[in-house]
């Protein structure tokens, strides 16, 4: 023991104090508060609320690892430093020798002692942490197990039954739902690549090799559901770019949904223009492409139903009904329910003349159903 | 068709660990399986069905499904429009229901799968599709413990998937 500290304190330091329990820490502490009352203001729990804020603070950065820790920690502001920091500066290599007068010793031991008694109390502290981690971790890999071994029980065909509800659910987003379930592991995307029927959502929102590679996954028996969503940033290029795209796909297209962007503003002509330049330009498209739709049961034009038969007047277009006869095996054309609108009831009055021709060509067995849906926007 | 005498009578199913359920004819058979099974077996035997892919907790809970759905209608054969059609709506009780922790709830899907439960299939799989709905592929992983097995070259490669239309 040095002769120093019997002679200030009459107590003797433990080196490396076996602290496994909160018991003996307090303990501990209790001896180091009393053996410093000589000396000064300097208990180690002065120090804590530093300590428990710098923990704090270090906890909230989100780049804690990249922090200056003595920046972080304040340790500038412990009184174990600043106790001393007057006379010699605390993180010198050389302190020893620098340490020479008997009052200097003294504090210089009792801020060591501190520093000791506040490691102690995070050893104890993180002693604790790991113990609630390790037991935490026994769970949590258990739990990791079992979530793994779940998902990874299903047998492909119901995996695949998964991943079909979750793509049609998002309609237009369908195709970009596909994807993400293909890029999640090397058998999630063997499951969807083989599963042809997530990839027959055809959106105006997809890119042309998106589209491509879409209608090469869904296979050549694939029916399609096609979103045409007008925003004012598609203009004819780009429904010419989407129809061009799909051209392959047209002759098994079953459903054609036609929306326009809701931020448009409603008292603005040209947003009832909105679907009308779709249904102009997808109409001028499918002409120039040569498509034709044999297999289309169901156009669902959403949109302000009444501007829209209006501006078909005005503009003398009735593109889908021309569009909608070239269905080789269309026998029946009928406005659904929601004709409530006498607008609506109008153009589908008109739309079932013109399809007219088509049907009485067609055999009347063909169980057919095209529904024209359109909804008020 | 099932007869009056059908639906007084009473069926014994044994799990894979040799637990016993007892249940009306009507309730077991919501499950093609059993249906078929009873249908060999005939209806003058007492024999208990044996069901090896299936443990005691999740046939309790199956059967908890099947008792409450006891007088639903057969399902209808489905067809491609249903197909193009289904959305992941699930009745107030079945989502109440299927609130189970993940393994019981891929438990139940293999064991709707096993016992050809078509109803209860659907609601175990729209219920995954629920969780996956939406998410990325990382967070897909994370829900499920999924490790990303791609090689670094392979996920740049794919990742040239995600390009989106301009005038979208």
């Amino acid at each position: 023991m040095p002769s120093w500290l019997a002679r200030h304190d009459g107590f003797e330091a433990p080196v490396n104090p076996p602290f496994h329990r909160t018991t003996i820490t307090v303990a501990y502490l209790e001896v180091v508060r009393n053996s410093h009352t000589k000396i000064g203001h300097m208990s180690p729990e002065s120090e804590v609320s530093e300590v428990l804020l710098a923990l704090e603070k270090a906890a909230r950065a989100s780049n804690f690892h990249l922090l200056d820790l003595s920046e972080v920690f304040g340790t500038n502001k412990w009184s174990a430093v600043r106790n001393i920091e007057n006379d010699v500066y605390p993180f010198s290599d050389d302190l020893d020798n620098e340490i020479i007068d008997a009052d200097l010793t003294s504090r210089f031991m009792a801020s060591a002692f501190q520093i000791d008694a506040i490691v102690s109390m995070l050893n104890v502290l993180s002693s604790s942490a790991n113990h609630i981690q390790s037991k935490l971790k026994q769970t949590q890999e258990r739990i990791s197990a079992k979530l793994s071994k779940g998902i990874n029980r299903l047998p492909d065909e119901l995996i695949a039954a998964v991943f079909q509800f979750a793509v049609r659910d998002k309609g237009n987003e369908g195709g970009r739902q596909a994807i993400s379930l293909s890029q999640t592991s090397r058998r999630f995307r063997n499951i969807a690549l083989r599963t042809r029927s997530l990839w027959n959502i055809l959106s105006s929102s997809n890119s042309t090799s998106q589209l491509e590679t879409f209608i090469a996954r869904a296979g050549s028996n694939e029916e399609y559901n096609i979103f045409v969503h007008f925003t004012h940033r598609m203009f004819s290029s780009g429904i010419d770019r989407f129809t061009n795209a799909c051209r392959s796909s047209a002759p098994r297209w079953k459903t054609m949904t036609l929306t326009q962007d809701d931020k448009l503003c409603v008292s603005n002509a040209s947003v009832n223009g909105g679907l009308i330049v779709l249904l102009r330009g997808l109409s001028l498209s499918f002409v120039k492409h040569g498509l034709r739709f044999p297999m289309l049961e169901e156009l669902d034009i959403r949109g302000n139903t009444k501007a829209l038969y209006i501006a078909c007047i005005r503009e003398n277009l009735l593109p889908f009904a021309k569009i909608m006869s070239l269905g080789e095996k269309r026998n029946t054309f009928h406005a659904s329910s929601e004709q409530s609108d006498a607008a609506l009831k109008d153009f589908g009055d008109q739309a079932d003349g013109r399809l007219a021709g088509a049907q009485s060509s067609e055999s009347s067995e063909r169980p057919g159903n095209a529904r024209f849906l359109t909804r008020s926007g | 068709m099932s007869t009056t005498e059908d639906k007084t009578r009473k069926v014994k199913l044994v799990t894979s660990d040799n637990e016993e359920f007892e249940v009306d004819w009507e309730v077991a058979t919501r499950s093609v399986l059993i249906k078929h099974m009873l249908e060999d077996i005939g209806e003058s035997e007492e024999q208990a069905i044996p069901l090896p892919n299936v443990t005691a907790n999740v046939l309790k809970k199956v059967l908890e499904w099947c008792e409450h759905h006891r007088k639903d209608p057969e399902p209808a054969p489905e067809s491609s429009d249903d197909n193009r059609k289904r959305t992941l709506e699930i009745g107030d009780w079945d989502a109440k229901f299927i609130q189970v922790d993940q393994e019981m709830l891929f438990e139940i899907i293999l064991a709707a799968n096993y016992l050809d439960i078509k109803a209860l299939l659907d609601v175990g799989c729209k219920t995954v599709a629920n969780m996956i709905k939406g998410k990325q592929p990382e967070e897909i992983r994370k829900m499920f413990n999924i490790v990303n097995d791609f090689t670094p070259e392979e996920e740049a490669q794919i990742k040239k998937e995600n390009e989106w239309a301009e005038d979208r």
